[in-house]
């Protein structure tokens, strides 16, 4: 039996593709980190049966590029910051490179999305939800609609009621 | 490594639905509110998740800094029923937190830019510009600007919503501002102070209102009834300027009918009809402005009642013969634009229809269609109990007549005959309208007092009102006033005048008051009768004031204690309290802080003082959550606070605020010490105004206090009061006082199903 390498951690994903990444890039998640805290050194690779490994490498290239950034904020500070609303950043602060990152289909977007919340990976959730955010502002709803290929299921009354609502301040 | 295909081969793209909600929320939280609406709009889902998610909203209050600790544990059962909506389909629940933030968005900017329909977020919507654009006609440059800061820096310099006081011509006619750009008003001794928006306020004297001709009873205030202030907050002020509401005329038209027979309230018969003229559509309107009272009825309603808007029309002949045969009447109008008109007296001029330069004659027979009122449902007192009613007509006559003539307020009292009914104008008014007040044309007399930002506020305070009742009986009310002025940067202005009757054929001015003492404007301060200085660190939207009783009218100089207190109330959560002391006719009054009330979390809203005892049916149990001090339930004043309460004793101030709390304060301005707060009520919703209100029996006086509730109207009456309240956007298309069926409102409890903001009474 070969000794595990206690630099690199290896994960197999849903679809059984084992990946091999440096501990440290790993620990960008908080899940794993945790994990490999608890556990110690193992020799098997970690299970992640909800992640696909495509997702699972753009998450992996994302940790390579943000290696050296500095430490996420601790879980409190995060609860605390998203209860009064100072966690939200402006959507135009996005880097080229977590832009160009982010220029996948909406599928792998969404997927890198739940993959980031399930590893816990605050920073990659933060710029991904971000990315789709900027993706929905300035649209009016049909754009919307045509944008994430969404039938419309609200009566027209509703419709108007919305519109209607909305008028009040001012629309 | 191996990279394996994704498993999702026909991705939906809908991320309301591949993301879990949590996750979407957080794509949420970076969206604008504007992007929230438009997002609220995409789908049923999106709908949810954009509307009904109070996490989302309170996340989004938290950033603006409108969190109200008392908001996270209010227990919010509200349903908020849209009438419209199909039986079958569910209500949908009540968003407090979105509630609470649309609500502090729209009331900020109404208070700033006297749009009740301003909203800064959504210009960001570029396919909207153009619509705000033509909403704002011509105001979206000012009306789209940033708030100002609230810091101390801006309270010394004009921020970017000032307009230099210099820059306010007297005889430029452009630099008028429109009516829709008033914010407040006061009324006192025939003199009207009004709130604009150009950062001053506007002196105006009654006789300016038109010149005086033949015909014309000045006493009869009936320039003033003809104002015509399109924009919902005067009309919210008016309500609250001691009931001088649009409705004055027909409603003093009817006390006089009422008098002239007991019992049975008849508006009287048009008279002087006449079409319309070439003046007003030209968009003059000071001509037309000394038309007569029946000159200005419309032609319409030469049937029935004339000068008697709908709504009060509709009430007298409620209350005379009971509520109309069939209750499932066709719903009037409903509140579709900013138009639209308030159930309960509102003309349509009056709530928001057009200027007079746009005003058209209405076609003879052209009545238009009125609202029903509600049928009386179980529980509701009959007709015949609520007869008493008629005595608040009768007691509104005289409180307009006070307001807009003192003698004929007089008169009134004294129970002398009403006075003959002028005979018609040389310039008949134009039939269906009703006249501006010519605030393009400069006035004779009065004058502008600059202030440092929008004017939010005015009081008009008499020192010496005995003064003026004493003098003789064809004299307009003369003496010495303060005008206080409250702008959004939290300056509180001074100023000190005498105001004097306009010089005209029949009251040459000053002169023809010999043996009187006159003295020229003093200040408050030894500098010239003007001064201004930082009161609040955020705007200043409420000043109440207080007069001693037992020492109004009488020479101050004996009585050696304060004689007028206000009530400053501002953003920063603060109400100040000052003091003006006059110990002389000769002397000039002395202005200084006295305290400060500090308690409240948030906005200050209203402050008012107590003129009269307070019952403990204060406000209906069903939307206080919490009451300190009082008994609940209890219909009878505790000891403690029935000494309070008198008259003569040491004034109260009510103050209300965005942190849904009413409080109750007991100042000692000759002992110098802090305040004591009486009583804390909490609501369910911010508590926007209040308002002091008569009751119908002998002693009972109480208040209304106005919550943003499920658009609920929280009284301490009993059903014969009539009240009124102002919607932003007018009541609902049908029942617009239905009782709340979710909550088995009392009757006292007026549903609006929309919110209502301010309140008056009958």
């Amino acid at each position: 039996m070969q000794t595990p390498d206690i630099g690199n951690v290896s994960l197999i994903c849903k679809d059984g593709v084992t990946i091999e990444v440096p501990r440290d890039i790993a620990e960008k998640s908080r899940l794993i980190k945790n994990l490999l805290h608890d556990l110690g050194p193992v020799a098997t690779p970690i299970p992640l049966p909800s992640v696909d490994s495509t997702i699972l490498i753009e998450v992996f290239k994302w940790a390579f590029h943000h290696r050296f950034d500095p430490p996420p904020m601790t879980e409190e500070e995060m609860a605390s910051a998203f209860r009064n609303g100072r966690s939200l950043r402006r959507l135009d602060d996005i880097s080229s490179w977590d832009h160009d990152f982010c220029q996948v289909d909406q599928a792998t977007l969404f997927n890198i999305i739940v993959v980031a919340n399930y590893l816990d990976i605050p920073a990659l959730l933060d710029l991904t939800t971000k990315s789709v955010a900027t993706m929905i502002t300035g649209k009016t709803p049909e754009q919307l609609r045509l944008t994430f290929n969404i039938p419309s299921d609200l009566a027209p009354d509703e419709e108007d009621s919305i519109q209607r609502d909305n008028q009040w301040i001012g629309n | 490594m191996t990279p394996a295909p994704s498993p999702l081969r026909q991705p939906c793209t809908d991320p309301a639905v591949v993301l879990p909600a949590d996750l979407f929320r957080r794509v949420l939280l970076h969206l604008p509110v504007a992007d929230l609406l438009a997002c609220a709009g995409v789908s049923e889902r999106w709908r949810v998740a954009c509307q009904d998610d109070p996490v989302l909203w309170r996340a989004h209050c938290a950033r603006q800094g409108w969190l109200a600790p008392e908001l996270d544990q209010c227990d919010v059962n509200i349903w908020r029923n849209d009438l419209s909506a199909p039986r079958d389909r569910p209500p949908r629940p009540f968003n407090l937190w979105r509630f609470v933030y649309m609500e502090h968005c729209h009331r900020s900017l109404a208070f700033r830019f006297g749009l009740a329909q301003a909203n800064y977020f959504l210009v960001r919507q570029a396919g909207q510009r153009a619509a705000l654009r033509g909403l704002l006609a011509g105001q979206a440059a000012t009306a789209l600007l940033p708030t100002p800061e609230s810091d101390a820096s801006s309270c010394l310099a004009p921020g970017p919503l000032s307009v230099p006081p210099e820059t306010h011509r007297e005889d430029s006619p452009d630099t008028r501002p429109d009516p829709v750009d008033l914010f407040d008003l006061d009324v006192d001794a025939g003199w009207i102070l009004v709130a604009a928006k150009d950062s001053r306020a506007i002196l105006v004297s009654r006789m300016d209102l038109g010149d005086p001709t033949p015909g014309l009873d000045p006493e009869e205030g009936v320039l003033l009834s003809q104002i015509t202030l399109p924009d919902s907050p005067i009309l919210r002020h008016l309500a609250k300027s001691a009931g001088g509401t649009i409705d004055a005329t027909a409603v003093a038209t009817c006390q006089r009918e009422a008098k002239a027979s007991p019992g049975r309230v008849v508006p009287p018969t048009p008279e002087g009809i006449s079409p319309a003229g070439s003046d007003a559509a030209a968009g003059v309107a000071p001509a037309a402005a000394t038309a007569p009272l029946a000159s200005a009825t419309p032609a319409s309603q030469a049937e029935g009642p004339s000068n008697v808007p709908p709504g009060i029309r509709r009430l007298l002949s409620w209350f005379d013969t009971g509520p109309p045969a069939s209750p499932a009447a066709p719903p009037g109008p409903g509140p579709t634009g900013p138009n639209s008109t308030d159930d309960l007296g509102m003309s349509p001029v009056a709530a928001g229809g057009p200027p007079i330069d746009e005003a058209q004659p209405q076609a003879p027979g052209d009545v238009p269609p009125a609202p029903p009122l509600p049928a009386l449902e179980e529980g509701m007192p009959r007709p015949e109990s609520v007869r008493p009613a008629l005595a608040f007509f009768r007691q509104l006559g005289d409180k307009l007549s006070l307001i807009l003539s003192p003698q004929a307020a007089r008169a009134g009292r004294d129970q002398s005959p009403p006075p003959p009914p002028p005979p018609p104008a040389a310039a008949p008014t134009p039939a269906g309208q009703v006249l501006a007040l010519p605030l393009r044309r400069a006035p004779a007399r009065g004058g502008s007092i600059p202030t440092r930002g929008p004017c939010l506020a005015v009081r008009l305070v008499s020192l010496d009102r005995g003064a003026s009742a004493s003098a003789p009986a064809n004299e307009p009310a003369a003496g010495r006033s303060i005008a206080l002025t409250g702008d959004s940067h939290g300056w509180l202005s001074v100023t000190y005048t005498w105001l004097l009757p306009a010089a005209s054929s029949a009251h040459p001015g000053p002169a023809a008051a010999p043996g009187r003492d006159l003295f020229p404007a003093l200040a408050l301060g030894g500098s010239p009768a003007h001064v201004a200085l930082p009161a609040h660190e955020g705007p200043l939207v409420t000043i109440g004031s207080w007069t001693r009783p037992e020492t109004a009218g009488l020479d101050t100089a004996r009585s050696g204690g304060v004689d007028v207190l206000i009530a400053t109330g501002g953003f920063d959560t603060m109400v100040h309290i000052w003091t003006v002391s006059a110990a002389g006719r000769t002397s000039t009054p002395e202005l200084r802080q006295l305290c400060t009330l500090a308690g409240h979390a948030s906005d200050i809203y209203c402050s008012v003082f107590l003129r009269f005892p307070a019952t403990l049916e204060l406000f209906a149990p069903e939307y206080v959550s919490q009451q300190q001090g009082l008994v609940p339930g209890e219909r009878s004043i505790p000891a403690a606070i029935r000494a309070a309460y008198s008259h003569g004793g040491l004034p109260l101030v009510m103050t209300c605020s965005f942190d849904r709390s009413v409080r109750l304060w007991r100042l000692h301005p000759e002992e110098e010490t802090a305040p004591t707060e009486l009583a804390v009520w909490l609501f369910a919703s911010p508590v926007v105004t209040l308002c002091e209100v008569p009751g119908v029996s002998v002693s009972a006086f109480s208040l209304v206090a106005c919550s943003l509730s499920c658009g609920k109207v929280v009284c301490a009456l009993w059903w014969p009061v009539i009240l009124f309240a102002v919607f932003p956007r007018g009541p609902a298309k049908s029942a617009p006082f239905r009782p709340c069926r979710s909550c088995s409102a009392p009757p006292s409890l007026l549903d609006g199903r929309r919110e209502v903001t301010h309140v008056g009474s009958y």
